[in-house]
Parts: C-alpha cells; structure tokens; sequence
C-alpha cells in the first residue's frame, strides 16, 4: 500500500514534469518566435507577389527562384498587413536606401496610404537605373545651398577644421 | 503654468497635441542640444550626430519601452523639397522619420545622402552596361 501510494505520487509527478517541462519549452518557443525577426519573415511571405498594381509588371515565365517581395521593375510592393496585423492594402513605394554592408542594401519603402515604412533586401535582379534614381533624388534638391557647404561645415556639430578659423 | 505642468505629468496624451520643447543632451555623442534654432519644434534628433532615441511608438505618446539607440540610415526627399532623416532602432528595428532641423550638421546629413554612392552593390561595370545599352538602342 505504501509502495502503491509511494509510485503513484512518483507518476504524478513525473508526469507533472513532464507537462511543466513542455509548457516551459513552449512558452520559450512562443517568446523566441515573437522577439526574433521569424515573425517579420511568416508576415513577410504575404508579400510575395506575381504581378506589380503600381507599373503593370507581370511575373515572366521563365523566373527562377522565389516570388520576390517587391517588384523588381518600379521597386513598389503592396502593403498587405501592418506591424500591428491589420490590413492595409496601400502601395509601398521606394523612399530610399539603406547602405547596410557594402554588398547588402536594403529598400526603404514607404506606404502610400498609412505612411509606414519597412525594408526589403535588394537584389541582382532589381531595375538599376531606379535604384540610381532614388539614390540620387536627395542629391538634386538639397535643403543648403551646396555651392556653400564649406562654409556651414562648422554650424551644426563640433568640426576641428573650423574650429579656429573664425 | 503649475496646471500646465500638472496637465503634463499626468495626461498621457500630451505631447500628442503639444511639441517638447525641453533641452536635453545626447546620449550618444554629449551634445547639449536646446530647441533655439531649430526651425521646428518636434526636434527628435541631436543636430551633430543625428541619433534619436526610441521613445514613441505612435508620434507623441511616450509609449516605448524599448530606450534603445536610433541610428540615421537614410534621407528621403517629400513632395515639397524638404529632407526627412529615416532612423532605425538597434535593438528592436523600429523604423521612423523625422523632419531635418535648420541647425542640423550638413556634413552628416551630405554624408548620408551620398552613402548609396560609396559602396559596391552597383558596381561600375553595370553602369557602363546601361550606358552601352541605351547608346546603341
């Protein structure tokens, strides 16, 4: 009797194990899933897209590889579902870059029509003359007159060369 | 000014409807950053170094528990000419846009602009493919 009770209590126990060392694992899994960017990726994989609602471009037959992420001719993609999970639907349209190696670059887009941005990797099979377009557009309209720019070097930040000579 | 005071340190929303005009230094390089000069009054940035930190979630409510650092990676140009700076947060890759400041470091800010120009993703054999191509259709 005493046995039985003794193995009983074992059981419960190990079975309590059991079920506390699952529980953990999985709440584990579930932080790990919501703090690391595989959340972005699974929200990601809506974006993947066969033809482009901003340019008319459409998916060739002869594509290799995974659908992309945003359309390789105009560089705007659909913004399906925000950071928050609802639905959006507006064009994402490319603002800028962002230099992240030398090699690696990513896309900065912006929505058209609730004005949140994400990135996208870039890649070999992007339109090139866009990607100098936009890389260049801050270039054309500067908010300083560039002629003059080594004369307002010294105003906004600490700047040894002129330093002394005022 | 006591009410107005009182109105700040309780009502959650407040700087959804008022700017923050506080000075405050830079956690990243030291500036001691005031809003005098500015040219706007929803500075978010230290004017030498252009960092940020991440407080907002929604512009205006202090609703981030991240503090994490904000580093500028890019400029994009709006409708009406004007230059915004895009910062990324470090530790949770928040992305957020904030107007450039008249006192801002133009140096940084060419710096940014020109970045896309200095690295090899392009590499110039392509754009003299491009060249070629469009010279001899």
């Amino acid at each position: 009797m005493k046995y039985r009770k003794y193995k009983r209590y074992k059981d419960h126990n190990e079975d309590y194990e059991f079920e506390d060392n699952e529980y953990r694992n999985n709440t584990q899994e579930r932080y790990v899933k919501n703090r690391s960017k595989e959340n972005i990726s699974d929200s990601r994989k809506n974006c993947e897209m066969t033809e482009c609602l901003n340019c008319g471009w459409t998916l060739p037959s002869d594509w290799k590889g995974s659908l992309p992420e945003h359309c390789p001719n105009c560089l705007s993609g659909i913004h399906r579902e925000t950071e928050e999970g609802y639905e959006c639907g507006g064009i994402l349209e490319p603002v800028g870059f962002w230099v992240k190696d030398d090699d690696k670059w990513e896309i900065i887009q912006r929505c058209r029509f609730c004005g949140e941005m994400r990135t996208t990797p870039m890649n070999g099979k992007d339109n090139r003359i866009k990607v100098l377009s936009i890389a260049s557009r801050p270039l054309s309209m500067p908010p300083f007159p560039i002629e003059r720019i080594k004369e307002l070097r010294g105003i906004g930040g600490r700047d040894d060369e002129t330093e002394g000579g005022e | 000014m006591n009410r107005e005071n009182k109105k700040r340190k309780y009502d959650r929303k407040y700087f959804r409807t008022h700017p923050c005009t506080d000075p405050f230094t830079c956690k990243v390089c030291g500036w001691p950053v005031v809003p005098a000069g500015a040219g706007t009054s929803h500075r978010n940035h230290c004017p030498n170094c252009l960092y940020s930190i991440h407080l907002d979630n929604e512009p205006g409510d202090r609703g981030s528990d991240c503090y994490g650092r904000m580093e500028p990676i890019g400029v994009w140009v709006r409708k009406n000419g004007e230059w915004v700076i895009i910062h990324r947060c470090i530790i949770c890759g928040k992305i957020s846009s904030n107007r450039v400041a008249a006192d801002d470091n133009p140096a940084r800010l060419m710096a940014l602009a020109m970045r896309p120009f200095g690295s090899a993703a392009i590499p110039r054999e392509d754009i003299r493919k491009i060249t070629d191509y469009f010279s001899t259709v």
